[in-house]
């Protein structure tokens, strides 16, 4: 660790540009330019799109944990659909040819169905 | 002209390497790391890395307490009169609790499938993860999967950082970026930093593990043991760290 990574430095600068000491009682000694500067403070911003990537992960999860269940193989992930091959909007429903099944798999916008820790 | 203020040392401090535009405004035992800002000039994000950049540096000679980017003074001597005169008894105690030690951060990157798969096979719950039908159901779906992905990742950060936990004084959690993604500075004994560059180095790879430092230790600026009733001076964050 001769000398700090490039980039992590940049990325501490991020996090690190309004720490400091402040001199706060002076108009001798004075903080400038913060203002004006363009560098991102980076924080999560919880948008609904992550939050829509996030369910749809979920969603797939349980159409194979109850493939599994049944025995069945789950379908092809259509190409071009939605984030890291989910299956699209949240509203759309799980494609129903995913394989016959002895309970409806419900779409995502549908009243919750009871996923206890026994159906595992 | 005017002077660019970099961070409070001790006045003995081993100077800048030539060639650097640094240098030290000494009044008593205490210094001023400051360079010289040119007229009308706007300071921008290779100053902001530049600073940072010399901060790195000068860390490795001794404790350093970094100022705020951009901050400046008009003269030398407004440095002393408006800086370490009325501040020094608080920088000194800064200066003290800080002597040997430096803050590293350490960035983890979860894969976001492994985690969200993780957070599904351990959920006890899971129609919590069930959006309703409408927009709200669907915020506090997604609230609820990103609050147990972070619940997650800081436990599994806890046990995967914790060689590093054992060497550093204290330790924080940074803003983060991405549910999946902790941040973390320790603030730990310059002496360390090559057990703690191999614990981070050991991690798994496909963390996408980052180790930056040895960095000033802006996240652990606390009030320090100053007497004097003018407290004009005071470490700051946006975050209170």
């Amino acid at each position: 660790m001769s000398s700090p990574v490039t980039g992590g430095l940049a990325e501490a600068l991020n996090i690190l540009l309004d720490k400091g000491l402040v001199i706060d009682a002076s108009v001798r000694v004075s903080v400038i330019g913060i203002e004006i500067l363009a560098i991102e403070i980076k924080v999560v911003i919880a948008s609904v799109d992550t939050y829509v990537r996030y369910l749809e992960a979920m969603l797939r999860l349980e159409v194979a944990r109850r493939d599994a269940n049944n025995g069945t193989t789950p379908p092809a992930v259509p190409a071009g659909q939605g984030l890291a091959g989910t299956y699209g909007l949240l509203t759309t429903s799980v494609p129903v040819a995913v394989a016959p099944s002895p309970q409806p798999v419900p779409a995502m916008a549908a009243p919750a169905p009871a996923t206890g820790p026994e159906e595992k | 002209m005017r002077l660019n203020l970099h961070g409070v040392a001790w006045a003995g401090h081993p100077p800048p390497h030539e060639g650097t535009p640094l240098r030290l405004v000494a009044w008593q035992d205490l210094a001023v790391i400051v360079s010289e800002l040119p007229s009308g000039h706007v300071l921008n994000e290779q100053d902001a890395l530049a600073h940072l950049d010399m901060l790195c540096a000068l860390v490795r000679n001794g404790p350093v307490v970094p100022f705020r980017f951009g901050t400046t003074a008009a003269d030398a001597s407004d440095i002393r009169t408006e800086v370490l005169a009325p501040g020094a008894a608080r920088l000194r105690g800064q200066l003290d609790r800080l002597d040997g030690l430096v803050e590293v951060h350490v960035y983890l990157r979860f894969e976001e499938d492994a985690a969200l798969r993780t957070v599904f096979e351990e959920g006890t719950d899971r129609r919590r993860f069930v959006a309703g039908p409408d927009l709200g159901g669907q915020i506090r779906a997604g609230e609820e999967i990103a609050r147990r992905l972070v619940t997650w990742r800081r436990a599994t950060s806890d046990a995967l950082l914790a060689p590093v936990s054992e060497v550093a004084r204290n330790e924080v959690p940074l803003a983060e970026r991405e549910h999946t993604e902790e941040r973390r500075a320790f603030l730990i004994p310059h002496s360390e930093l090559e057990t703690v560059r191999t614990a981070v180095a050991e991690l798994p790879h496909n963390l996408g593990a980052e180790l930056v430092g040895p960095l000033p230790a802006y996240s652990f600026l606390t009030e320090s043991t100053g007497t004097e009733a003018n407290r004009h001076s005071a470490p700051a964050s946006r975050w209170g760290w």
